[in-house]
This record gives structure tokens, C-alpha cells and sequence, in this order.
């Protein structure tokens, strides 16, 4: 998605809510299986978490100054010094939102808990539970819910803005 | 042309336009800077223009008049050649404990960015108006 045009702003806010989704839908399937023992890859669900990755798609698309902008080269102490173009190109870097780059898998080992009725105990009695911490889930969701808010309000401002910008 | 040049040019509507064009690009870097609030060591962007418009805007400072396509600009710089710019500042400290992202920063960025461009937009509409009016001569 390249940073061009109008509604650049408003990109780059989905690109936060969506990341800010997809991080609670992990959350969620994490305090679902806060205690599934049996998973289809064997063993105890493993505890997920998203890789946020910042979107570098940046690029100038903007050129201000156009080929005529020379550079001068002082051959005698008395000429006048041209100065290099500071800033030849207008850098509109802002890059182009968030992405979510992977859903990896938490190699903590499993919590162990004593319980010999359960039928998958170990030999001592020990049931290998998930290694999903519910405390933990929690701040996470206050996390990715207070994001997810910031994004939406920094996509109703530049809504507002550009409402704005059709009243003139 | 020489009517735009008349009607417009001496107003300060280039001024204007400039200040709203700052305005819609923090914008667009504060939703970014939100939307990566969650990625670590990611470095905010910020923009950088009201100090060129200051400069642009000095009437104490000479300017070099332009007689030919060829010439060189020199001194104060005309508004037009005044363009925001982004930039990462180099901020070691970290705010969020993730990155130098703060999430009440760029809040109070936003809402002042958002009244600075409704101020562009109003101030415009008067301007617009106003040229209107002169054109036909006769109050509202």
C-alpha cells in the first residue's frame, strides 16, 4: 500500500485497527484455551502472540525542485559559493501504518499442575497445561482495546479534517 | 493566469494553503505514530514547517528578486518553495517502554493539529468570501 494521495491518513488509522483486532483475537483464543490440554500438534495450546511490524513503505513522491537546481563549484577564493540544494527532494516519510508480520507461538515450557485423576497426568501425577498466564491476557486486552481507540480517534480526525477541507 | 496572479497571490491564501498542506500531513504522521504504538523500537515521525513559514514570512529579511527561469533563489525563501517536512527525532527515552511513541503526546498533537486546521479551512472560507464580495461590489 503505497503512502500516496488523500486518504493516506485514514490507511494508515485501519492499519492500526486492524492490527489492533487481530492482537485481540489472539488474546481471546488464548483465554479460550487457558486450559485445553489436547491439541492437534500433540501436547498442551501454546500461549500466541502477535509480531507487530511497523510498515516501511516509505517513499519520496514529491519533487519540489526540478532538474534546473544546479550545484556551483567555487574554482577561485573570490567566487560566490552556490549552496548545495538542502533539501533537494521534499521527504514526506511517514511510512504507511502498522502490520501484524507474524503469529508466533510462546516456547514457554507448559505450567505444570498436580492432578492424578486427570487423564492427561504424567506418570507423577502432573498435567502439562497451557502456558497462557490470564493476568497477563488481561493487561493485554486493556492494551490492544486502549490502542485500538486511539486508532479509531485518530481516524475520526482526519474524517473531521477532511469534511473540513470540502467546506472551504 | 494573470487574474490568479491578481486575485490571490498577494493575498494570504499561499500562506493558508501551506499551513493546511503541514496540517493534513501531521495528521497522517500522528495516525501513524498511533497505529505503531504497540511495535517495538519503532521511531515517531514528526513534521517540521511552521519555523520555514517563519522564515518565508520575515519581512526583515532581503530577497533576492527573480528576472529570468535560470536565476537562483536567494535569501528569504517565497512561500510557495515553503514545504513541510517529516523527520524521525532522535529521542532516546522511552515513553511507553516500547518505543518513544507517547500515546498522550500525539493526543495532544492531534486535537491541535485538527483546530489548527479547521482554523485554515475558516479562514479560507473568509478569504474566499471576501475576494467574492469585491468582485461583485455590494455587501451581503
Amino acid at each position: 500500500m503505497p503512502l500516496v494521495g488523500l486518504f493516506s491518513g485514514i490507511n494508515i488509522s485501519a492499519s492500526g485497527l486492524r492490527a489492533q483486532r487481530i492482537r485481540q483475537n489472539v488474546i481471546s483464543s488464548n483465554l479460550a484455551n487457558a486450559e485445553t490440554t489436547r491439541t492437534k500438534e500433540g501436547g498442551p495450546y501454546k500461549r500466541q502472540f502477535v509480531v507487530l511490524e511497523s510498515n516501511p513503505n516509505e517513499r519520496d513522491y514529491r519533487m519540489v525542485f526540478g532538474p534546473e537546481r544546479l550545484e556551483g563549484t567555487a574554482t577561485k577564493r573570490n567566487h560566490m559559493g552556490i549552496p548545495k540544494p538542502e533539501f533537494p527532494i521534499i521527504t514526506e516519510k511517514i511510512g504507511a501504518g502498522v502490520e501484524v508480520q507474524q503469529i508466533a507461538q510462546d516456547k514457554a515450557p507448559p505450567r505444570l499442575v498436580y492432578d492424578p485423576t486427570h487423564p492427561d497426568a504424567n506418570e507423577q501425577g502432573y498435567v502439562a497445561m497451557p502456558n497462557v498466564n490470564v493476568v497477563q491476557e488481561m493487561t493485554d486486552m486493556i492494551t490492544a482495546t486502549r490502542a485500538y481507540e486511539a486508532n479509531a480517534t485518530a481516524l475520526g480526525a482526519t474524517k473531521g479534517m477532511l469534511m473540513k477541507a470540502l467546506e472551504i | 493566469m494573470i487574474t490568479k496572479e491578481l486575485l490571490f497571490k498577494k493575498t494570504s491564501l499561499p500562506a493558508v494553503e501551506k499551513s493546511l498542506d503541514a496540517s493534513m500531513l501531521r495528521s497522517k504522521a500522528i495516525a501513524n505514530n498511533i497505529a505503531n504504538i504497540n511495535v517495538p523500537g519503532y521511531k515517531r515521525v514528526e513534521v517540521a514547517f511552521e519555523d520555514d513559514l517563519k522564515k518565508a514570512l520575515d519581512k526583515t529579511k532581503l530577497k533576492g528578486v527573480k528576472t529570468d527561469q535560470a536565476h537562483f533563489d536567494l535569501g528569504r525563501p517565497s512561500i510557495p518553495k515553503v514545504h513541510p517536512k517529516s523527520y524521525r527525532p532522535i529521542d532516546p527515552s522511552l515513553p511507553s517502554g516500547e518505543n518513544d511513541v507517547d500515546i498522550d503526546m500525539e493526543n495532544a498533537k492531534l486535537a491541535e493539529t485538527q483546530l489548527l486546521f479547521n482554523f485554515g479551512t475558516r479562514f479560507a472560507q473568509e478569504r474566499f468570501s471576501a475576494i467574492q464580495q469585491a468582485i461583485q461590489g455590494k455587501n451581503r
